[in-house]
């Protein structure tokens, strides 16, 4: 049974048609990436799958729920429950350290866990980075704060936007790394979307749109 | 618009807010359709209300009558109160009710329970206004007008409200489970529970009567069980020791403190209450949102509770100079013993000690004035007393409506309690009372005046 479905869903702006017609299913624990050049509609289709915009047209149905017509309050407790977003810039707060920003996203959530929120820091190996501000930390170990903030809540979907797109090779090598590892345990749904063909490989799918149409959907082979 | 025809329309509206409003906040709990046999009870109690407050205008109603209704309305406050306290209580982890539990959930006597608590809620207050209604249209010129008044007033707030409430009731389930309904309905009680007009809007100086009464006479029963009882110095010593206890701000506290107390403990205990995990959470972020439910649940459930405090706290002190409740002090009329008898007639040109208000008369013994007091008792009997109390300095008594007030303390005294001895009731006489006069002699009266003026009353006057 599919986690994810989209139907025929087309997103118009003023002037632009960003997705057209787009149809695909996302299986429960699935890796997809989707790749695609600039403006193919691979964020556009990232922000609708997370409830942060709405289709034009169409039906987008996550975990049996078609989240078009849920109202914003509805859509706000959907998305705080079931999604974690990982974005390129960590878009941490920079006054508060390591530990409180993954607070902040339990405290959105439910209630603040200091205890909870340095484990979840441990897990991605920042465990010696607890009480330090963003600008105290390096690119990959804010993204790292960030995954953790991600995951705090227990998604059953992580969404990446260009996850890696601010690091270098080795680091994105780590964040992908910690990720599977994560992905492994935890069997959430991962949608990564990326321009970079080397992220691909730790996908198990990858979807390659254009011009707001999927135009591949094909296995990575390991 | 006459004053009459005004007064009833306000009753008449006050009436119908109340009933609908509770009418509301009761079905808020007896949605669905199993729930249908039930909400016809309350129905059906409303129906008797309605029917025995008109078959109560067509007949003669004793002063007796009135004023079982008006006890009634503060007795349903205490019933609701206290039946409101239980279920928070209950519902916050301690077992009230008991065995009784797998009784109270049959239906089959819900609905007499619901039926009886329906008529016993209603009922006096509906009863109390019609009766206060027909007493402002015998007053007015044209009756007429002051019963339609009336009627328009009710059915207009009536609709209103309901229509009102029908917006509101949506979020009454998130606020109001069974405990928080029992105590919304004992705060309109109060709040809204007079039925002497714009005189006596709400029920809180009787209630405040009454609690400071009982406050009053357990201290006194404590101290008499804990007192030497023939001490001369350490029983009067102490005695003035503990006046402050018997001041009115005394009372008034401790009587708040006997009402709020039981909410607060409430309070904290429901916010302390351990949390039990269900077996199906097995992530932190269920755990916590398991938490955050709890906590608003909790949060939401004590509003009405916070809200009862807040009122109550607010409104307490400032009933204290409310209109209406000066006290009525007579002069007292000199009167001369013939030899150790004293005779003093029931009628006279100037005055009738049968007519409801309180008589004082004064008298030298050895010097010293000495105040007595006569008056007519609820049951028609006339009862003579010292014009002091056992516990307070000798200050006298004033009169309010149906109670005697102690000047010294403010505590009201009932009148049919009036002629008992103990606490702060006026010290009674031996009195003999004959068609013409009541008879009272001089022996007796100068016995249990120098008690009262050497303290030693306190402990020895019975």
């Amino acid at each position: 049974m599919s986690f994810i479905t989209i139907e025929k869903v087309s997103k118009e702006y003023a002037t632009t048609r960003a997705l057209n017609g787009v149809d695909c299913t996302i299986g429960s624990g699935e890796w997809v990436n989707i790749m695609g050049p600039s403006g193919s509609g691979k964020s556009t289709l990232l922000n609708i799958l997370g409830g942060l915009d709405r289709p034009t047209e169409g039906i987008v149905t996550i975990n049996s729920t078609d989240i078009n017509r849920l109202s914003e309050d509805e859509l706000a407790r959907f998305r705080r429950e079931t999604i974690g977003f990982v974005f390129q810039q960590s878009h941490l707060i920079p006054y508060l350290d390591a530990t409180e920003n993954v607070m902040l996203a339990q405290y959105f959530h439910s209630i603040p866990d200091r205890g909870e929120a340095e484990e979840a820091l441990k897990r991605v190996g920042l465990g010696h980075r607890l009480r330090h501000r963003p600008a105290e930390l390096s690119g990959g170990e804010q993204q790292r704060v960030g995954i953790a903030r991600a995951l705090i809540n227990n998604p059953n979907l992580l969404l990446a936007d260009e996850p890696t797109g601010n690091l270098d090779r080795s680091n994105t090598r780590n964040i992908l790394e910690l990720l599977k590892e994560l992905h492994a345990q935890e069997k959430f749904t991962v949608v990564v979307v990326t321009h970079d063909p080397f992220v691909s490989q730790w996908a198990r799918r990858v979807i390659s749109m254009e011009d707001g149409r999927i135009i591949r959907d094909e296995p990575v082979r390991s | 618009m006459s004053r009459f025809v005004l007064e009833a329309l306000f009753i008449g509206a006050k009436e119908g807010v109340k009933l609908s409003f509770c009418t509301l906040l009761v079905f808020s709990l007896l949605s669905g359709r199993e729930r249908l046999p039930l909400k016809r009870s309350v129905i059906a109690g409303l129906l008797v209300v309605f029917l025995a407050s008109f078959l109560l205008l067509t007949l003669p109603v004793t002063f007796e009558m009135r004023e079982i209704i008006v006890r009634m309305i503060g007795y349903v406050f205490g019933i609701f109160f206290f039946l409101s306290i239980g279920a928070l209580f209950h519902e916050s982890g301690t077992d009230i009710i008991g065995p009784f539990r797998s009784v109270g959930g049959k239906r089959v006597l819900q609905i007499p329970i619901l039926l009886v608590l329906t008529i016993g809620y209603f009922a006096p207050d509906m009863a109390g206004s019609a009766l206060f209604i027909a007493d402002l249209a015998s007053m007015a010129q044209a009756p007429m007008p002051v019963f339609l008044a009336s009627g328009l007033g009710f059915v207009l707030f009536i609709a209103g409200t309901a229509a009102l409430g029908r917006k509101v009731q949506p979020v009454f389930p998130r606020l109001f489970g069974l405990p928080q309904v029992l105590l919304t309905l004992a705060l309109i009680k109060l709040l809204a529970g007079g039925i002497r007009g714009f005189a006596e809007l709400t029920l809180i100086p009787a209630v405040q009567a009454g609690l400071m009464k009982l406050v009053h006479d357990v201290i006194h029963q404590t101290f008499v069980m804990i007192l030497v009882p023939d001490h001369p110095v350490l029983s009067t010593t102490t005695w003035n020791f503990v006046g402050f206890l018997f001041r009115e701000t005394a009372g008034l506290w401790l009587s708040l403190i006997l009402l709020v107390t039981p909410l607060v403990l409430f309070v904290i205990k429901h916010f302390r209450e351990p949390l039990r995990y269900p077996g199906s959470i097995d992530r932190p972020s269920q755990r916590r949102m398991f938490i955050r439910s709890i906590r608003d649940q909790r949060l939401l459930k004590s509003l009405p509770v916070l809200f009862f405090l807040a009122v109550i706290i607010m409104t307490w002190f400032s009933q204290q100079d409310a209109p209406g409740v000066s006290l009525y002090l007579p002069d007292p009329k000199p009167v001369a013993a013939d030899g150790d008898a004293l005779n003093i007639p029931i009628q006279s040109p100037t005055e009738d000690l049968r007519d409801g208000a309180i008589h004082k008369f004064s008298l030298l013994i050895r010097d010293e004035q000495v105040r007595l007091l006569i008056m007519k008792k609820p049951d028609g009997t006339l009862t003579a007393c010292l014009d002091a109390c056992e516990i307070c300095p000798p200050d006298g008594y004033g009169q309010s409506r149906e109670h005697v007030v102690c000047l010294y303390c403010k505590t009201p005294i009932p009148f049919d309690t009036v002629g008992k001895p103990g606490g702060c009731n006026p010290i009674p006489l031996p009195t003999v009372v004959t068609d013409k006069e009541v008879r009272l002699t001089m022996k007796d009266i100068s016995e249990k005046w120098v008690l009262v003026k050497s303290g030693a009353s306190k402990t020895t006057v019975k």
